[in-house]
């Protein structure tokens, strides 16, 4: 094994675990606020990239100018989903909520089949240099863009649930629905903002992942799992917790992959993932929304 | 809260199981076909003097809908097409020229959905089934066939063990798995013996299901007579988002040949990534691949692709017969004739000709018919389709295709090919 062959799979590991951690946030947001498990951010994820493919494809523009327009169509769509199903359901027992959103997961995936055919589709960014070349060491352009965008993204988040009425009121929402709702806090209103966020941030991972990722209807099941994995580990609703979950998942699994043989290094993510959960049940930074 | 952590991990479980649509494949119980006497109806109502039969019904099994919808749709559109001409030039003649009509059936690519689409066969009286693509599909569908005792011509599906379970209903038309792993070892040590330059290292990186897995143990096993040395054998799931650590262990390994066997966005994921990553292989081959062969990869990965070999099956690309059809195929669907298509066209004409020569529309007759079968005015890139005493089709063969700016050329053996290989890549 050379130092090369590790260096390299580290570099792979944090790129692919910032994208990891950016599904994850949108989660994790979700379940923050509403406390509901959304089983449906993976098709978000879809919709935003085909919202992406299209403009591309029909109207040229470029996959990352487009990112406002799939976050607020996702937004709009997501806000549409809280108010018109979610919210009849929130006083409904948890496992139903969580059934309610694997409907709208499936609802979603087979209205993709049915629109946009199960082909595999792609976009290719006009003018961009695909790899960088650092001395031995390769770098992937837009996996590059999309983990700095993740971390830009969080730290965003982070300032804007700090500094801002509304993300306050996403906060007071989070910590104690009852108690913001009596200091005149509309939490109807602050769950539709966080659902409809959380759509948004995964309308934004599907354009970041869409030029080296193809995309078809299924594309969400990919990183579903590996999304819940990372939300779990870093502590539900923890916005750093999904990014450092991430970038676990992420080199653990590029690492895994260079040293072990076969088909072993499936293995690591999760052995990491029970090691931690059984020291710290809650996740690494467990907890309320902060 | 308990709860709920329970109730996600249930569902991930749910959901990470429907990912495949891997049939268990394998139980045997194809000896106890017991006669349920539902194809009485059919046989006795012929007279004992000349057979009169006003039409014949064959049953056509594909995914129409669902993920495999568009290769499923493609190939009932072929079988279609075949029966079309049958009827066009008078029927099945034998039979007084009865009428041929297609009963499409759907399978989702579910195999329980398969299995009850041909119990609905049965039923509406078919006297034969073309199928089904999906190997998952097929291994049920024709076990269920084998029960009923309908011959069932299987023109796709790779599995070995589809023709390997003592079936006397049940032939293929296409390769299995074995056999493309034979043809892939055959046609490297010619590669090699008529190159300068002797490739002799290679790394098997597959998706690591049935199918990937199987052809990759079967190369494997027989790589060292072919002087091919295995330096290792990388699994990765079809569905994974990263490739990354499939590339940067075939650029630690450093091998002559990278030999890869998987689906349409893998194997496009692994050759940006090892062209990513300024891996260059003396040569890339495919085996049976899903990407190399497919003309979404073909011809919109052109800036990556040049060179790149794949073993698999296709249309004879030097046949009169097989271009008049294509471009029939073509002006009638809009669409270039796949090779899956051709596959299933001939499937078709393979059971019509079998349904002629029997010159009964009874399922034991047409059965009979099919193990005398010797075709060779087919679009295949073989000598006549024959069937062997377990139904495959003993001269089936994969061809060497390689990629030259944007198009597949069949480059070996000498009679199919279009091109020269070019071997070791430039």
């Amino acid at each position: 094994m050379s130092i090369g062959l590790i260096a390299q799979s580290f570099v792979d590991g944090i790129l692919m675990g910032g994208i990891y951690g950016l599904v994850a946030i949108g989660l994790t947001l979700i379940f923050g606020v509403m406390k509901i498990i959304n089983f449906a951010q993976g098709s978000l994820m879809m919709l935003g990239m085909y919202v992406t493919y299209w403009m591309f494809t029909l109207f040229g523009v470029n996959p990352y100018l487009s990112i406002p327009i799939s976050a607020l169509a996702l937004f709009i769509v997501g806000s549409l989903i809280q108010k018109g199903i979610l919210s009849r359901m929130l006083n409904a027992p948890e496992h139903n909520q969580l059934l309610v959103t694997l409907g709208i997961m499936l609802f979603l995936e087979n209205m993709a089949l049915a629109l946009w055919s199960p082909d595999f589709r792609n976009v290719q960014v006009p003018g961009m240099v695909d790899t960088l070349h650092l001395g031995q060491i390769n770098i992937n352009t837009p996996k590059l863009i999309a983990f700095l965008s993740a971390a830009g993204l969080s730290i965003l988040l982070f300032w804007f649930l700090k500094n801002t009425m509304v993300g306050k009121a996403i906060r007071a929402t989070s910590l104690e629905r009852q108690g913001a709702a009596l200091v005149g806090i509309s939490t109807s209103k602050i769950n539709m903002i966080a659902f409809g966020l959380g759509a948004a941030l995964a309308a934004v991972a599907g354009s970041l992942i869409n030029p080296f990722f193809y995309t078809s209807p299924t594309v969400g099941d990919t990183f579903i799992l590996k999304g819940f994995v990372v939300v779990v580990l870093g502590g539900l609703g923890n916005f750093l917790g999904a990014l450092v979950g991430g970038l676990i998942i992420g080199v653990s699994e590029s690492l895994g992959g260079a040293l072990l043989p076969g088909s072993l290094k499936e293995m690591v993510p999760y052995i990491i993932f029970i090691a931690v959960l059984l020291l710290k049940p809650n996740g690494l930074f467990g907890g309320k929304i902060r | 809260m308990k709860k709920l952590f329970f109730l996600t991990m249930v569902l991930m479980l749910i959901l990470s199981g429907c990912g495949g649509n891997n049939a268990s494949s394998g139980s045997n119980t194809g000896g106890s076909a017991s006669s349920s006497g539902n194809d009485a109806a059919k046989s006795s109502a012929e007279p004992s003097s000349a057979p009169k039969v006003a039409e014949v019904k064959i049953g056509g099994l594909y995914p129409l809908s669902g993920g495999l919808a568009s290769e499923g749709q493609d190939m009932a559109n072929a079988v279609q097409m075949a029966v079309d001409e049958v009827n066009a030039a008078g029927g099945i003649k034998s039979l007084g020229g009865a009428k041929v009509v297609l009963d499409k059936a759907d399978s989702e690519g579910k195999p329980q959905k398969g299995v009850s689409e041909v119990q609905r066969l049965d039923r509406d009286g078919v006297v034969g089934i073309l199928g089904t693509y999906a190997s998952g599909v097929a291994l049920p569908a024709t076990q269920e066939a084998e029960k009923a005792k309908i011959p069932f011509v299987v023109d796709i599906a790779v599995v070995n063990e589809i023709t390997e379970r003592g079936f006397k209903y049940t032939f293929r038309i296409q390769p299995p798995a074995k056999i493309m792993a034979n043809n892939f070892l055959s046609y490297i040590s010619m590669l090699n013996d008529k190159s300068s330059v002797k490739l002799s290292t290679a790394v098997l990186a597959h998706e690591d299901s049935v199918f990937g897995s199987s052809i990759a143990a079967l190369i494997k096993e027989n790589a060292a007579k072919s002087g091919i040395k295995t330096l290792e054998d990388i699994p990765y799931p079809a569905s994974t988002p990263d490739m990354s650590s499939v590339v940067n262990k075939i650029k630690s390994l450093n091998p002559d040949i990278v030999v890869t066997t998987g689906y349409l966005r893998d194997g496009t994921m692994l050759i940006k990534g090892l062209h990513d990553a300024n891996v260059k292989p003396k040569s890339i081959i495919g085996v049976a691949n899903g990407a190399f062969s497919n003309q979404q990869f073909i011809t919109q990965q052109k800036d990556i692709n040049q060179n790149i070999m794949d073993v698999n099956y296709t249309i004879n690309p030097k046949s009169d017969l097989a271009n008049q059809v294509k471009e029939k195929y073509k002006n009638q669907f809009q669409k270039d004739m796949s090779a899956n298509a051709a596959y299933s066209y001939t499937a078709a004409q393979v059971l019509l000709d079998a349904i002629e020569r029997a010159a009964s529309a009874d399922r034991d007759k047409i059965r009979e018919a099919l193990t005398q079968t010797d075709f060779s005015k087919h679009i295949l890139p073989q000598s006549p389709i024959k069937f062997d005493a377990t139904g495959q089709n003993v001269n089936a063969q994969a061809v060497l295709n390689q990629i030259f700016d944007g198009k597949s050329q069949v480059v070996f053996p000498d009679d199919y090919k279009t091109a020269n290989p070019v071997y070791p890549m430039p």
